[in-house]
């Protein structure tokens, strides 16, 4: 547990030096200070255009985390939610969600991708959304799943069979029984977000270049691996970094600490 | 005996379960009255149809896969026949939660492993009486507790089920179902997952329940020992059919159907013939 406290604590800490620390302009070239080495004015030295690359890594860290953000928010609250009700109600409100998961499930992340970014351009925001609504079907068979296996327990008949209203039942009682393997799994997929996201920035799909997203930066730079090898490093610890945090936060592999039974 | 007031006919119920385009009928032409006070018991073996009965009763069935034909007749205390099968099915769900209490097969399991125990009972009081403030809540599961014998005080209370053991669970999971002003009390096979001890204990218990609040019963087991020794009425089923009903010494000493007898004959030779027909 204490653990998972300094885990969070380190976070929201990472979050707020992230959203809070001045930084230089990203956009300020200075051709005569290319590729320079850790420094004082520079904390992560300069690219091979003369910017501030902890400006960019920050920037683009600002950006990872409002995808992560919003893609898991949309994810899981909507497929949770949908899926619960699906379990829960059956018959042909169960086909209708079914039917939704199944068409976000089938289309590619790139597709939609491709997609949005043609419609509204492929800001950090509608990356968010894109991801948010791709992964909602994996939410929603996930919960539906879930809830399914909880509402046939012998303590959920017996809310019903004191009266308890269907609602209370549903968000009071099952939802909390199934929050540990839902959060395990937003765990992995906010993990896999990080990592589709610098995939796709990478690959340019969509994105201004001069947006300093990490995948971004990766693309970039990739040129100088073997001769400022700093440039490239930085931006790959970043996302593997922050990949792993999510896998870890969230896993709950720890033994419930158990008080002593009472017997009679 | 017949001064009593009917309190519940089931005419001619039939219930089929749907599973896509498949139907498959659980209850067939399952008649029976019960009166105030008295004790009924539904025997029968594996698959008999008793817990399809009880579940039919309370409404527990899944409501969009189930068919049902014949009635359910309450009969409310102030002299009203309510048929439930007529009733929506939340307005019936709510109206049995008031009726029926309920004591479950698996009432080790009956409780949120996720809540402490003072939640959930609290919970299940304030829905019976929303009047009650939290110090009049604590106060009267306190209470509850010395009657249901469940000890511990507060600590037990803020625990959670899996730190209780299986013996407290089972009581605080029937405290919490009677605390309903219920009619009529269902206990399917409340003692089923229970050592021998227990079992006795709680049959004993139950058994001094109604006494004290003479509560109408229905019982549900397959161990024809404990319901001779619980219930003055019996239904025997068989494949979700009711084959003989009656006053349980008569139908153990002389059932009129072959397979009545052929029950009590097996359980005589299991449990030895003082068991079946002694108190």
């Amino acid at each position: 547990m204490r653990r998972k406290y300094i885990l969070w604590g380190l976070f929201i800490l990472f979050v707020l030096f992230l959203f809070l620390v001045p930084h230089q302009n990203i956009k300020l070239t200075d051709l005569l200070n290319t590729c320079q080495g850790c420094s004082s004015t520079h904390w992560l030295g300069t690219d091979n255009l003369g910017r501030d690359l902890f400006a960019l890594m920050v920037t683009g860290g600002q950006r990872t985390i409002i995808v992560v953000f919003l893609a898991t928010t949309i994810s899981f609250t909507m497929g949770s939610l949908l899926g619960m009700i699906s379990a829960y109600e059956g018959g042909i409100v169960k086909t209708i969600i079914q039917f939704i998961a199944d068409f976000v499930t089938v289309i590619p992340s790139l597709i939609m991708a491709l997609i949005f970014s043609a419609l509204f351009g492929f800001s950090a925001p509608m990356a968010g959304i894109i991801f948010g609504i791709g992964n909602l079907g994996q939410y929603i068979n996930l919960a539906d799943g879930l809830t399914s296996e909880i509402k046939e327990k012998e303590f959920i008949s017996a809310e019903v069979s004191i009266g308890l209203k269907r609602r209370t039942i549903l968000f009071l009682h099952i939802f909390p029984n199934i929050l540990k393997q839902l959060l395990v799994y937003l765990g992995n997929n906010a993990s896999s977000v990080v990592l589709q996201y610098a995939g796709l920035a990478f690959i340019g799909l969509g994105t201004d270049v001069t947006n300093p997203d990490w995948g971004t930066l990766l693309y970039q730079y990739r040129g100088y691996i073997l001769t400022y090898p700093r440039m490239v490093i930085v931006p790959i610890i970043a996302v593997c970094l922050l990949a792993l945090f999510f896998h870890f936060a969230f896993d709950d592999g720890r033994i419930k600490e158990t008080e002593l039974t009472i017997y009679d | 005996m017949t001064d009593k007031r009917t309190i519940l006919i089931v005419e001619n119920l039939n219930v089929t379960i749907k599973n896509g385009v498949t139907r498959f009928p659980v209850l067939k032409d399952v008649s029976f009255t019960i009166r105030e006070g008295e004790r009924w018991a539904i025997a029968g073996e594996s698959g008999a149809g008793k817990s399809m009965t009880m579940n039919a009763i309370a409404g527990l069935l899944p409501e969009g896969s189930t068919e049902y034909t014949g009635s359910i007749l309450f009969h409310e205390k102030n002299g009203e026949w309510m048929d439930l099968l007529q009733m929506p099915y939340q307005s019936r769900r709510s109206f049995i939660s008031e009726q029926i209490a309920i004591i479950f097969q698996d009432s080790i399991n009956a409780l949120n492993p996720n809540e402490r125990i003072m939640k959930q009972w609290g919970d299940t009081i304030r829905l019976h009486h929303p009047e009650m403030s939290n110090n009049d809540v604590e106060n009267h599961i306190l209470d509850q507790m010395e009657i249901f014998g469940v000890r511990g005080g507060h600590e037990t209370l803020h625990r959670f089920p899996d730190q209780l053991s299986g013996g407290m669970r089972q009581r605080i999971a029937i405290a919490m179902a009677l605390e309903s002003e219920a009619q009529i009390l269902i206990a399917d096979e409340p003692t089923t997952s229970l050592d021998a001890i227990t079992q006795r204990n709680t049959i004993e218990f139950i058994r001094g329940l109604l006494d004290r609040r003479r509560w109408t019963l229905l019982f549900i087991s397959h161990n024809l020992g404990i319901l001779q020794y619980m219930c003055d009425h019996i239904i025997i089923m068989k494949d979700g059919r009711i084959v003989e009903q009656g006053e349980t010494e008569e139908l153990f000493q002389s059932g009129k159907e072959e397979y009545t007898r052929q029950l009590v004959s097996e359980t005589r030779k299991i449990m030895g013939d003082h068991e079946v027909c002694d108190e």
